[in-house]
């Protein structure tokens, strides 16, 4: 196989690819992978913790409150700095009163009692300064603030919200009153406040990866992502940072959507459907027939008039000759074909869909190895380096097309006319161009001893398609932005 | 966990001495067992010039451990017709809903469980609920129904487990 071949050799093998007119043309200086811009970052969680303290002090100077009291106007603007500006700004009042501010003033996070009091928890007497309160006048004894803040931060991302006990009173109780918390506490409730940045952020993302990753991506253009945006985190995990499914770049979230909940009800569905519904013979729409008689008129628009025992045009069944009681086999086969027809053609977009994904996986196995080997092999060799690098090269352009193009049958089930056929027309190319690659790459995977001779023209085909394959794709890509959005 | 329970025991028998002292109109209160402080028997009185005046109503509120940070559980054990009491007694009100079951805080903060509600007052908030039933989110559909569409039905239900209760005594 390629391990034979040599540069005279152009009857066999991969030579069929050698020859420039097949190929899509490259500029040869172009950099193979496809040139995407990062907008986007990988955090650590001090990272995020980093950023979180910078954004409520930038905020606590803007709107002139204590960082604590940032931290809440900041949480209920989802994090948005610009959000702030924009509500703060115009209605300060109503944001106050949103997060328990008083209406004006700078808010006071702890007070202490300055005459003896009787702490409305436990009915207990306490001297001055032995009490606290939110910033009101309710105090409480440390006992049982400790209780209260204790059994808050066990429901959770509550306590970051927490009033004062008090049911009239709507202070907010803030970090600084944990320090009478239990340090296990004080430790929690910071976790949740870390964890609320991320998650309550319209631009950040814990990676969801199923292997468990502590990292989160943030998007860097603008203060939400609003569309399909594949990241990939430096744990390898890939997923759209709008809905955190896996990596499904050309095809939108709620494709994806529709389409796993569809996977996941279908064994049922199918079945269902089977035995109570029947499609309306004109428009194909399944119908329950749930009572009545046997007349059955299909809903708007179609407003088809069938009889539900053979499924013919209700007009004759009244008009003409009553003959359903007759068995016609040519119609009860033509049902079961109806019913047959519609699962094969969802088991036809659910199989390629599934098997594009381990053809994936294997592909990523082997990509793992020939990381391995390009570790292994020092900066003394050179050209394996090289040759390595151009494998490397075909096996990101093989996981990237895989990938899409197993979204690509997503799309596909639900694509109908015009749109349905250019996609079979783009996903025909680019499939067909993914599969020489990947068999190409796979040439020298399941070769034992590489013979660098034969191989420079390898690694230079082997790029070339590389290239071409990522062409195709990328118009694919497009396709999805315009003629197929 | 047992910092806790002793300062919850500490709080009810507090209360339960001041409620033996000082009485308050229209309910009573005692423990079930002498042994156990966290479940309370209470008789609660129809409130007059309602449907439920004159019957004489028992029922038990039990504690958790780390009251008052938890609501208690409160259950009548006479027969009960009302569309905030459950078909098998348990009342439901917003001030009994542990605190972390509105994390939006939909619910106005003073309709909230917070440790501040002692057994007088959670039993004027079910007193309160008897003179003046929630119908929009019922616990006792069936209930909330004839309250809402056939009065007559929903008095004559009550009327007759007034009288039971009355029998009871």
């Amino acid at each position: 196989m390629a391990s034979s071949s040599n540069d005279d050799d152009d009857g066999q093998g991969y030579s069929d690819f050698d020859e420039e007119d097949t190929l899509i043309e490259l500029d040869s200086d172009d950099e193979i992978s496809p040139a995407v811009k990062q907008n986007y970052q990988v955090l650590t969680e001090d990272a995020v913790r980093k950023i979180q303290e910078e954004r409520i002090a930038t905020v606590a100077d803007l709107i002139q409150v204590p960082p604590a009291f940032a931290a809440l106007v900041l949480r209920h603007c989802n994090w948005s700095s610009m959000v702030v500006q924009d509500r703060w700004f115009s209605d300060e009042r109503r944001v106050r009163e949103a997060v328990g501010l008083p209406s004006s003033g700078i808010p006071v996070a702890v007070k202490r009692n300055v005459v003896p009091l009787t702490c409305a928890l436990c009915f207990d007497e306490y001297s001055p300064g032995q009490m606290r309160s939110a910033g009101c006048d309710h105090f409480y004894c440390r006992a049982c603030w400790r209780g209260y803040l204790h059994a808050a931060v066990e429901d959770g991302a509550r306590c970051l919200s927490l009033r004062c006990p008090d049911p009239s009173c709507s202070a907010p109780v803030v970090r600084d009153l944990y320090d009478v918390a239990d340090e296990e506490d004080r430790r929690r409730y910071d976790r949740f406040a870390l964890r609320s940045y991320v998650e309550e952020s319209k631009r950040m993302r814990w990676c969801p990866s199923p292997r468990g990753c502590p990292l989160a991506v943030e998007y860097l253009d603008g203060e939400q992502c609003k569309e399909t945006l594949d990241v990939v985190c430096s744990c390898g995990h890939g997923f759209c940072i709008l809905c955190a499914e896996e990596a499904h770049r050309p095809v939108t979230c709620g494709t994806v959507r529709e389409w796993m909940a569809k996977n996941s009800s279908e064994s049922e569905t199918t079945n269902w459907v089977l035995a109570n519904a029947k499609h309306c013979p004109k428009c194909r729409r399944p119908i329950e027939k749930s009572s009545g008689c046997n007349h059955m008129t299909c809903s708007s628009p179609c407003r088809h008039e069938f009889c539900w025992l053979c499924l013919g045009d209700w007009r004759p069944h009244v008009t003409g000759v009553y003959k359903c009681n007759r068995y016609d086999v040519d119609v009860a086969d033509h049902r079961r074909e109806q019913a047959q027809a519609s699962l094969d053609r969802y088991l036809h977009y659910y199989e390629r869909w599934a098997a594009h994904e381990l053809s994936r996986q294997r592909a990523r196995d082997d990509m793992f190895e020939l990381e391995s080997a390009l570790a292994a092999c020092g900066a003394d060799a050179d050209e394996a380096h090289t040759q390595i690098g151009f494998l490397m090269d075909a096996y990101t352009q093989i996981l990237e097309g895989r990938r899409m193009l197993r979204w690509t049958y997503a799309y596909g089930f639900y694509a109908e006319g015009a749109k349905l056929t250019l996609l079979e027309c783009l996903q025909g190319e680019a499939e067909a161009s993914l599969e020489r690659l990947h068999g190409f790459a796979e040439l020298e995977r399941n070769s034992t001893e590489m013979d660098f001779d034969g191989g420079v023209s390898y690694f230079k085909t082997l790029a070339k398609l590389t290239k071409q394959t990522a062409n195709y794709f990328e118009s694919m890509a497009e396709a999805f932005q315009t003629d197929l959005a | 966990m047992a910092a806790t329970s002793t300062q919850a025991s500490l709080l009810l028998q507090k209360q339960l001495k001041d409620l033996a002292k000082n009485p308050v109109d229209g309910f009573s209160a005692g423990l079930v067992d002498d042994s156990n402080v966290f479940e309370w028997q209470v008789t609660i009185i129809g409130p007059p010039e309602t449907l439920y005046d004159g019957g004489y109503f028992n029922a038990v509120m039990t504690f958790p451990q780390n009251y008052p940070n938890s609501p208690p559980s409160v259950r009548f054990t006479s027969e009960m017709w009302h569309p905030n009491v459950y078909p098998d007694g348990r009342v439901c009100i917003s001030i009994l809903h542990p605190p972390g079951d509105d994390p939006n805080g939909y619910e106005l903060a003073s309709e909230r469980w917070t440790p501040v509600h002692t057994v007088e007052s959670i039993v004027l908030s079910i007193i309160s609920m008897l003179s003046s039933p929630n119908d929009e989110s019922p616990a006792n559909i069936e209930a909330a129904k004839d309250w809402r569409e056939n009065r007559d039905e929903f008095k004559k239900k009550v009327r007759r487990l007034v009288r039971k209760s009355q029998e009871m005594l």
